[in-house]
């Protein structure tokens, strides 16, 4: 009797230590479900760890050529000595065109972008047209616009944005068309009208998504600009990039490529943190 | 006693993709001044419609609909409309959605300040007038938007199944605090609900609604004294306006 007892509990031991095991997974990975901040921190360094491991694994352990993937070591040694010998002023002048470039872009598509999801005439005669923009690469324009504009700062300028004006537009004009209607309608009910109720509602809850879209073709812009710089230029990190590969400089291609990207995580990292503060009401 | 909306011949067409149709036929309703008038009917019946042609926020397709004698075109502050999903600012404070009407009129600062404090207290939000929308829950963002609709003084206040999304403990609370505002400081009111206690408790009168198209069937009025509590809903008079109103929605 006792005999068949504990060898029952027991069973029912082994059987909750399965259970046990499982949930454990199951915690971890529940949908949608929030992680402790520092947890996440961890996950996206470790990520990084492991990258820069397998890249240390292939190079020093020489199971692919140091003439096709270069050293960490020799990659980062590359960097200092280009930051020495004025790789500065080739970052400076690509942030220069992406800058000015998507900036002119963004003055003229912020109000567009706003009118064109507000009012459906302007939609009607605009969106299509933007739309088939959207659709012809940018990078495709290079040759057509050297052969306008000629290799200066003005065609970069002009091919990012040429990239990012019509991706502004759209997107800006559904952040816009995106507002409830019933906040529409009951600001109609507390006195606005058919003009202000643009500024005074439409325009004030949007502008986190109009942020968020700056912040995301601001990200496609960078890809313009290095376009441009690889076909014609004779300065920036794509031009930096394209020495190097005509020199057979394999880790400064490298040092190009990994700036490009440092540069990008930092600016997102700032403009996300900056919708964070401007707009806590949203988060 | 002075008629404060006045609603004749008032039929509505939608034109769908399935072909028309007849959501209203032949409205008539008046709404006197200082009267609460709960509108109740099945879903579909086209209540919600008439409450938004009183609003200004749909057209009607036939007849005419006038508030204060001047014919309703399109929304005004005049008719304050509060909805079933609060339809708050959300980047406004609880005192800023409550002063936005205030605003909109170009009253002053100070008093804007001191009105909106009033019905925020009104509404019990006082500690949370700093807060923002998103940190409150259904039923505290439900009292920003009766305070919001209040504090602009409409002559009508237009309520479309305001307490719809809220728990019945929560929803009880708010007809109390209805019930309340309004003895304290009687207002025009037109509430739509789909909710045949809460038409008879707060209303003096409850139109009833049949569908297909939507008519109104009966109005009913409730005489069930001027000072009415959460306990009135147990008496029996109560009871039988219920029972009577309960039929009239069910029978076709």
């Amino acid at each position: 009797m006792t005999d068949s007892k504990a060898e029952n509990s027991e069973y029912i031991t082994k059987g909750s230590v399965k259970l046990k095991k499982k949930s454990v997974l199951r915690k971890i990975l529940v949908p949608q479900k929030e992680v402790a901040r520092k947890n996440r921190i961890i996950l996206g360094i470790l990520a990084f760890v492991l990258i820069l491991l397998f890249w240390s694994w292939i190079t020093y352990g020489k199971i692919v050529g140091t003439m096709f993937v270069p050293t960490p070591s020799s990659t980062f040694s590359a960097l200092t000595n280009m930051l020495s010998t004025g790789f500065w002023s080739d970052i400076s002048i690509t942030i220069y065109r992406v800058m000015t470039g998507f900036f002119i872009a963004l003055i003229v598509a912020l109000p567009l972008g706003i009118l064109v999801g507000a009012y459906q005439p302007i939609a009607a005669f605009f969106e299509p047209v933007f739309s088939f923009v959207r659709y012809m690469p940018a990078s495709a324009f290079i040759p057509l616009f050297i052969f306008w504009i000629g290799i200066g700062e003005s065609e970069k300028i002009a091919i990012i944005i040429l990239g990012s004006l019509p991706q502004l537009v759209l997107m800006i004009a559904n952040d816009i068309r995106n507002v409830d209607q019933s906040l529409i309608e009951v600001s109609y009910t507390l006195g606005t009208n058919t003009l202000n109720v643009l500024w005074k509602v439409i325009l004030p809850k949007s502008l986190p998504d109009i942020m968020n879209t700056i912040r995301i073709v601001l990200g496609w812009a960078w890809t313009y600009v290095i376009v441009a710089e690889l076909v014609g230029a004779s300065s920036g990190i794509g031009f930096s990039i394209l020495q190097a590969e005509r020199t057979f400089q394999i880790d400064r291609i490298f040092v190009g490529i990994l700036i490009l990207g440092i540069i990008g995580l930092i600016v997102d990292t700032v403009l996300t943190l900056l919708n964070k503060i401007l707009f806590a009401w949203n988060f | 006693m002075d008629e404060s909306i006045e609603v004749k011949n008032v039929s509505k067409k939608f034109h769908t993709k399935n072909g028309d149709v007849q959501a209203l036929s032949d409205i008539n309703l008046t709404v006197h001044d200082k009267e609460f008038v709960s509108i109740i009917g099945r879903s579909g019946c086209g209540k919600s419609t008439l409450l938004r042609i009183i609003g200004g926020l749909e057209t009607a397709s036939n007849g005419e609909v006038k508030c204060h004698s001047h014919e309703i075109d399109g929304p005004g502050s005049d008719r304050g409309m509060v909805f079933q999903h609060y339809s708050l600012f959300p980047w406004m404070t609880v005192k800023r959605n409550v002063e936005f009407g205030l605003k909109q009129k170009g009253t002053n600062k100070k008093t804007r300040s001191e009105i909106a404090e009033k019905y925020i207290d009104l509404v019990g939000l006082k500690e949370f007038e700093n807060l923002y929308p998103k940190n409150l829950s259904g039923g505290m963002q439900q009292r920003v938007a009766l305070a919001r609709g209040l504090a602009n003084d409409p002559e009508v206040l237009l309520l479309d199944e305001p307490f719809g999304a809220l728990d019945m403990q929560t929803r009880e609370d708010m007809q109390d605090l209805l019930l309340d505002i309004w003895q304290k400081s009687p207002k025009t009111i037109v509430m739509v609900t789909h909710d045949v206690e809460e038409a008879i408790l707060l209303a003096n009168r409850v139109v009833i609604m049949s569908s297909h198209p939507g008519k109104i069937k009966k109005i009913l009025k409730i005489e069930l004294g001027e000072q009415r509590r959460f306990e009135t809903r147990l008496t029996s008079e109560f009871l039988k306006y219920k029972g009577i109103a309960s039929k009239l929605i069910r029978s076709k």
